[in-house]
């Protein structure tokens, strides 16, 4: 089983620039990585399997807007999939905050078990209710970012809190750890604009009790934004 | 017809000349934060032509606090001062507080420009016991100064319409003079470019609602982001947009750049059939 950690920048979706070709190209690299069918995981106003498309126009892309436009991050990730298979489960925030802030708490929204292959499965569940359990194999990738407030022109503007907080994530995406994904601290992320902490922490929550192996191919926060491009692929 | 405190304003396009009371606004970074630098920044702006003054003590960005009343403090003893030394052009203040709205309205101001969309609704309230005008501005429902990040809109022209004509009958039925709104759609004020693109290209539809239209539009990050300009280099692209807007018919442009804007605003008018041509000899003679 492969993991793919991607960052959820509007820029990322088609019609609206593409972002830093360098990002682009991690992003890109780390889904290579994965194989088979693929859930897709990031924050959505439920949790759940969601459906829709991919529309780019709330953001300011030309285009016909649709009635069933994805969150963010899952259009994001179901874009640079670019037509593979995959499956797409919202990650609710956990303190109804805004985009742009961050959840508070996680509790049973995904759970790993071991497979028929002897490899994990993540198991979804809406409101953690065990009868609701969708079950999945395959690869995953989160779609997150860590906070938007690392420098003065920041979109939260300056916090001098931010960079070490994003160290903490960076050091646990390189080193394949989900508690330390689990250890991050909602509070403070809230205070810091991270919009990713829900899905980081119910993919953690699924990914725990096994051994990764991690690499962070692209990291950075050149629009004071942090984002993460890793992949982590079983070591147990 | 559009006036303020008694003021009628001319039926052409108008200049609203920003005047920062700040250490820190992105475009003049302090430059006329001291007393005098201001207040010269005044008669320069009222001898260019603008139509109004639009004085401000704290900058938009996210940045230093600043307290109602060092804000205050800044921008009342400008109005004071500009009250006295040009009894007839328009004094507007920049202000989101009412308390501060209160107090320059005592001292003779004459709009109340809230680019934050009214988060104290009971400036309206103080502008109508004054007979001030205001401003209704559409700040994407963000709190003030604070940065857009990741806003998204169904229909982001739609939701301007929305929210500034709601504003503007809600300054209305609390007294406003209905002659003495203006709705600004908030260009970069939670917005990324192509959704303050859109209210551009768009600016018909904002017209269409009756209100007369202000566009704060100069130097800001929409036209710095089009052309890759840092805020000293944004001049061209910021009039190119001034004059998309007043051939849709916006009424009032708010500026650093009075002379350049007057210019633009009076070759639209004359294209548009409102103004004739300051010289009208070739080919007549």
């Amino acid at each position: 089983m492969r993991v793919a950690f991607l960052p959820s920048a509007p820029f990322l979706l088609p019609g609206l620039g593409g972002g830093p070709k360098d990002l682009r190209f991690a992003c890109l690299q780390a889904i290579s990585t994965l194989d088979g069918p693929v859930t897709v995981l990031g924050a959505a106003t439920t949790d759940g399997p969601i459906g829709g498309s991919v529309d780019a126009t709330p953001w300011g892309a030309r285009g016909r807007p649709t009635a069933d436009a994805l969150p963010l991050a899952l259009a994001v990730g179901a874009s640079l999939l670019e037509g593979r298979e995959h499956t797409l489960v919202g990650i609710a925030p956990r303190s109804g905050v805004t985009t742009g802030t961050a959840p508070t708490a996680v509790t049973g929204v995904a759970t790993v078990e071991r497979g028929p292959r002897s490899e994990p499965q993540l198991a979804a569940a809406e409101n953690g209710d065990a009868a609701g359990d969708l079950v999945l194999t395959g690869s995953v990738l989160v779609v997150a970012d860590g906070t938007a407030t690392r420098t003065e022109k920041a979109p939260g503007h300056f916090d001098a809190r931010a960079e070490p907080f994003d160290v903490q994530v960076e050091k646990a995406l390189a080193a394949g750890d989900p508690e330390a994904l689990l250890a991050l601290d909602p509070a403070l992320a809230a205070e810091l604009w991270v919009g990713g902490l829900a899905t980081w922490q119910a993919a953690a929550r699924a990914l725990q009790g096994h051994r990764w192996r991690g690499e962070v191919l692209w990291s950075g926060a050149p629009f004071g934004v942090y984002y993460a491009v890793a992949t982590w692929c079983l070591a147990d | 017809m559009l006036q303020f405190r008694g003021k009628p304003m001319p039926e052409t396009s108008l200049v609203m000349a920003i005047v920062n009371r700040t250490p820190d606004s992105f475009f003049d970074k302090g430059a006329t934060f001291g007393l005098d630098a201001a207040l010269a920044r005044v008669d320069q702006v009222v001898e260019e032509g603008a139509h109004i003054v639009d004085i401000g003590g704290v900058k938009a960005a996210p940045g230093e606090e600043v307290s109602a009343d060092e804000e205050a403090r800044r921008v009342l003893e400008v109005v004071e001062r500009v009250r006295d030394r040009h009894p007839s052009t328009v004094i507007s203040v920049d202000t989101y507080r009412a308390s501060v709205a209160r107090l320059v309205l005592e001292a003779g101001a004459d709009i109340v420009n809230d680019a934050w969309q009214c988060p104290e609704p009971e400036t309206l309230e103080v502008a109508a016991s004054f007979g001030a005008g205001v401003v209704c501005t559409h700040a994407g429902h963000l709190p003030p100064r604070t940065r857009p990040h990741r806003v998204a809109y169904d229909d982001v022209v739609a939701d301007v319409i929305t929210t500034v004509t709601d504003l503007a009958e809600r300054a209305v039925a609390a007294g406003v003079p209905r002659e003495s709104v203006l709705i600004d759609p908030g260009h970069d004020f939670g917005k990324n470019t192509r959704h303050s693109l859109a209210v551009t290209a768009r600016t018909g539809e904002l017209v269409a609602t009756g209100w007369p239209v202000l566009m704060a539009l100069s130097r800001k990050d929409f036209v710095g982001e089009v052309l890759d300009l840092l805020p000293d280099e944004r001049l061209e692209g910021t009039l190119a947009a001034t004059a998309v807007c007043a051939w849709q018919g916006a009424r009032v442009f708010r500026t650093h750049d009075v002379t350049a804007t007057l210019r633009v605003l009076r070759m639209v008018d004359a294209l548009r059939g409102l103004t004739d041509p300051i010289v009208n000899v070739r080919g007549l003679a």
